[in-house]
């Protein structure tokens, strides 16, 4: 995926990410954040814009900055360099609506090819897990390493 | 102004820049909506990835 990516900041335990989106919105610090869950190796991503003012990071606001194929290329980095660190994680990730769910799986789709190569790639759908499908509609994935 | 010697050229294929921010390390979400870490605990219970994937490794992959 040879897109445009922002460079990213962690710390060095590499729970926590954060880059700058830049657009006709302004400079938007996103802040990714791989969450524990109570079951081992499986971690939930979550992203957000980080307000410097209030310490907050909002999982809902949608900045709407013009540069969303640069964004989904920064998390697939960020993707790869958590499990350069936490190879055996399971990441699991879904939208913080259905809109941004399906906008997560149109990503999929576009670049599934390539993805596959290195990743594992599932949905979850009915409650059930299966290898991804395109057009499919999913309510969560699940991404682990070849 | 970022120092080199910080900056990890870690993966060999993607070559991403990250820079290590230790500030980072200390960050604890403190707002993750609730709703949305049950709805990861609801699909993570039951969803045991390894055994679908050694399933379908005896089966046969089947490209989507």
């Amino acid at each position: 995926m040879e897109l445009p990516r922002y460079i990213t900041q962690t710390g060095r335990s590499r729970k926590v990410y954060q880059f700058i989106s830049e657009g006709p919105n302004g400079s938007i610090t996103k802040r990714v954040y791989f969450q524990e869950t109570t079951r081992d190796n499986y971690v939930s991503l979550l992203m957000g814009d980080y307000d410097k003012q209030t310490g907050e990071t909002d999982f809902y606001n949608v900045s709407n900055n013009g540069d969303r194929d640069k964004v989904l290329a920064t998390i697939v980095d960020i993707c790869y360099n958590y499990f350069e660190l936490y190879p055996n994680h399971i990441i699991t990730f879904t939208g913080a609506n259905e809109a941004r769910t399906r906008l997560y799986q149109m990503a999929i789709n576009t670049y599934f090819d390539e993805l596959s190569l290195d990743f594992h790639i599932y949905g979850e759908l009915n409650k059930a897990v299966e290898p991804f499908r395109k057009n499919v509609n999913y309510s969560s994935f699940y991404v682990l390493l070849k | 102004m970022h120092n080199h010697n910080n900056i990890l050229d870690l993966d060999l294929k993607r070559h991403p820049i990250m820079i290590i921010n230790e500030e980072l390390d200390n960050v604890k979400p403190s707002n993750i909506p609730q709703a949305k870490l049950d709805s990861f605990e609801k699909a993570v219970k039951n969803t045991d990835i390894i055994e679908v994937i050694e399933k379908l490794k005896k089966e046969g992959i089947k490209k989507p």
